[in-house]
């Protein structure tokens, strides 16, 4: 059980590490709903179903769809689920570590 | 050093709230520091709850042959605190995200130095 | 009068109710509402003062069982005048910036705006009045969404830029404030301020328990709570979000919101840990530091700027400083800087309407070699603004000079110690540069908007008289003059009320 334990929170550990150094938007925006899932499993070892329907509801679904409507609303994905990089086309990058 | 691996959940707690924290300052993106914001508030959920937690006690869900013992439970008041954390780090986020996109569209560009940069640049002309 | 009692709890509800009505209703419905609410709170709150000046304080339980098992507010005289103030400043800066409101903001969002000031009027009367610190958080979190939402119901770049500065400091500040409510509740187990004290007290005592985990949650709480209201270093988002809003949503902001969170903080050293405690700590002195160099420094940025709302609101940075000096002196200054959180909610209002419609008497422009002369285009204007200008410098008959001189009559009642006296004489010496600097850029302002126009091309227009804010500034102006002239009674009200404060 604790290894279990340990083996969750070390890919909770790399899931937010990993958001601040992918540079693509819609891949952070993945990788920081997979973290939330995660958690939610971890509520549900520290005995607390409450606080694991509450994160999966929310966080793997309310926060995750609010990052994919503003990204679709400034234009960086496309119906297609495409990534645009509009700001690579103006010369510039935004993206940085 | 023994204690910070025998407390694991309370140390990778911190180790989030530390990430989250360096991600909202250090990152010029807007989206980045949002998700950055949202997860140092994850981290300090993740503290607060452990803090209930009792080694083999069960979770505190009544039912028609469960006795009220409070011996056989964990303690409930940390995830009711937890409960009210995560509402309001979903409304935060709610209204940060609409204020990027309001932005964005004024100013085509995610950078917050930049933004500010054209701001003043704004001003010095008119005004 | 026992029905006194159920007060505080009926104002909160009220202003509830209030919030709730807003939001469907129109512009006029909506205003009248508003106001409606804050004369209720304005009466209830005088009501609850003279109940507990007779009384003494009041533990009101607000469920069945008593704390710590269920919530509970506790008030006294302290309460009863800081919830007075409140809704008495909400209500004058509404009608003093009542013209603007109408102009920057479009018709359809006007009730909108109506709503997130009850909302600040409810979250600070409840943070004044709360005895458990989970209640203060969630309050404070309110209070800052609807700040938020202020400062961006104009639809400007400029200031959705500064709304997004704001939050992202605002909710840094939070983070830090509940890491150390978790660390608190992790090591006494209670969640009511009453009963954390007594625990604190054992564990104090104790010398075989480490009482590091104490001091860690003791700083995390106050630079958070310094982050959100100001305190050097970090103060520079002031100037975009005060400088740059409506004239109600910069009164209200910089009057009322800062000190709530100011009050809070007040709330944690004296009920939750307990003065004795935290004196042993010495993290007192790191607030009366920072806020000495806050003083310094605020008045520095303020004499930079070149546009007048961002002076006013750089000042603000210094004005907060002064505040936290007091606080940094321990029980004998905390009168000094109860009467300055008086002082300052009051004169604020005043300068920003004042200087906003000196700013529509110069045709929009906000630079200074734009303002010569404009005093006597709009003469209520100019002389409000030298008024409260007056009072920020410290001119006897003000207000102002009445808290300067408390606090360095109460930096010296104890010198005993060579800390203390030390401390004693950087309140002095940071008390004159400030107030030397203040003079710099206050009176240079003064003196520019009465300079007779010398170019021909310029053309002031006349500013048509406006009832509303010439009722709140005559209202302003002579609370200012009367505090400055009669302050004994509101002195001792704030020395009773800090005796059952602790």
């Amino acid at each position: 059980m604790i290894i279990f334990k340990i083996f969750l929170l070390v890919i909770l550990l790399i899931c937010a590490i990993a958001v601040a150094f992918v540079k693509d938007n819609l891949a952070a925006v993945v990788v920081y709903m997979s973290s939330s899932t995660v958690m939610a499993v971890v509520w549900i070892v520290l005995e607390s179903p409450d606080l694991a329907i509450t994160e999966a509801a929310v966080g793997a679904g309310v926060t995750s769809v609010l990052f994919f409507v503003t990204l679709k609303k400034i234009q960086m994905i496309d119906v297609n689920l495409n990534t645009i990089d509009r700001d690579k086309k103006e010369g510039d990058s935004h993206e940085e570590k | 050093m023994e204690k910070l691996f025998s407390n694991y959940m309370e140390t990778v707690a911190i180790l989030l709230f530390a990430i989250g924290f360096l991600i909202l300052l250090f990152n010029r993106n807007l989206i980045k520091k949002i998700m950055g914001l949202n997860i140092m508030d994850s981290g300090m959920y993740l503290l607060l709850a452990s803090l209930g937690y009792i080694d083999g006690r069960l979770a505190p869900v009544g039912g028609i042959n469960q006795s009220s013992d409070p011996s056989l439970y964990i303690n409930p008041i940390p995830a009711g605190l937890v409960l009210t954390g995560i509402v309001v780090s979903v409304s935060v986020t709610a209204i940060m995200l609409s204020l990027t996109v309001r932005l964005y569209k004024r100013y085509h560009t995610l950078n917050l130095d930049e933004i500010f940069k054209l701001i003043h640049q704004n001003e010095d002309e008119g005004n | 009068m026992d029905f006194v009692i159920n007060l505080p709890l009926f104002t909160i509800i009220i202003g509830f109710v209030g919030v709730v009505l807003t939001s469907f209703l129109k512009r006029k419905p909506a205003k009248i509402v508003a106001i409606v609410c804050q004369l209720i709170a304005i009466v209830f709150g005088i009501l609850v003062l003279i109940y507990t000046l007779d009384h003494g304080y009041v533990n009101y339980q607000l469920g069945h069982l008593k704390a710590p098992f269920c919530n509970q507010i506790r008030f006294g005289p302290y309460e009863g005048l800081l919830s007075t103030l409140v809704p008495l400043v909400m209500l004058l800066s509404l009608f003093a910036g009542d013209n603007h409101t109408h102009r920057d903001i479009t018709e359809e969002k006007e009730h909108s705006f109506y709503t997130l000031l009850n909302l600040i009027l409810v979250a600070i009367v409840a943070i004044i009045y709360t005895d458990d610190i989970f209640t203060g958080y969630v309050f404070l979190e309110i209070s800052t969404l609807s700040s938020v939402g202020l400062t961006m119901i104009k639809n400007h770049g400029r200031q959705i830029a500064a709304a997004l500065r704001y939050m992202l400091f605002n909710l840094l500040g939070s983070g830090l404030f509940l890491l150390g409510c978790i660390i608190i509740y992790g090591q006494t187990g209670y969640l009511s301020m009453t009963f954390i004290q007594n625990v604190i007290t054992d564990l104090f005592n104790n010398n075989n328990t480490s009482t590091l985990p104490l001091t860690i949650s003791f700083t995390l709480v106050s630079i958070g709570l310094g982050i959100k209201s100001g305190l050097f270093p970090f103060y520079y988002w002031m100037g975009d979000t005060y400088g740059v809003n409506t004239t109600t949503a910069s009164s209200v902001l910089s009057g009322l919101v800062s000190k709530g969170y100011i009050i809070l903080l007040i709330k944690f050293i004296y009920r939750t840990f307990g003065i004795d405690n935290v004196l042993k700590t010495d993290l007192l002195n790191i607030l009366f530091i920072l806020g000495a160099c806050g003083m310094i420094f605020g008045s520095i940025t303020a004499i930079r700027q070149k546009v007048i709302n961002k002076m006013v609101s750089y000042s603000s940075a210094a004005q907060i400083g002064y505040i936290y000096l007091g606080i940094g002196l321990g029980k004998v200054g905390l009168i000094a800087a109860t009467f300055h959180i008086i002082t300052h909610a009051l004169c604020k209002p005043l300068l920003f309407s004042s200087s906003n419609r000196l700013i529509d008497a110069s045709g929009k422009k906000r630079k200074f070699e734009n303002l010569i002369g404009t005093g006597f285009a709009d003469p209520i204007a100019g002389a409000c603004f030298t008024i409260g200008a007056l009072s920020m410098v410290g001119c006897p008959f003000f207000a102002g000079f009445i808290s300067k001189y408390l606090f360095i009559t109460d930096s010296f009642v104890d010198i005993s110690t060579p800390t203390l006296l030390l401390k004693a004489i950087i309140t002095i010496a940071a008390l004159v540069v400030s107030t030397l600097l203040n003079t710099i850029y206050y009176l240079k302002t003064v003196i520019t908007i009465y300079s007779p126009v010398r170019d021909n091309k310029v053309v002031l227009k006349h500013n048509h008289y406006d009832v509303l804010f010439i009722v709140s500034s005559c209202i302003f102006s002579i609370l200012i003059i009367a505090l400055g002239v009669f302050p004994s009674p509101i002195i001792e009200i704030i020395e009773e009320g800090i005796k059952l404060l602790g």
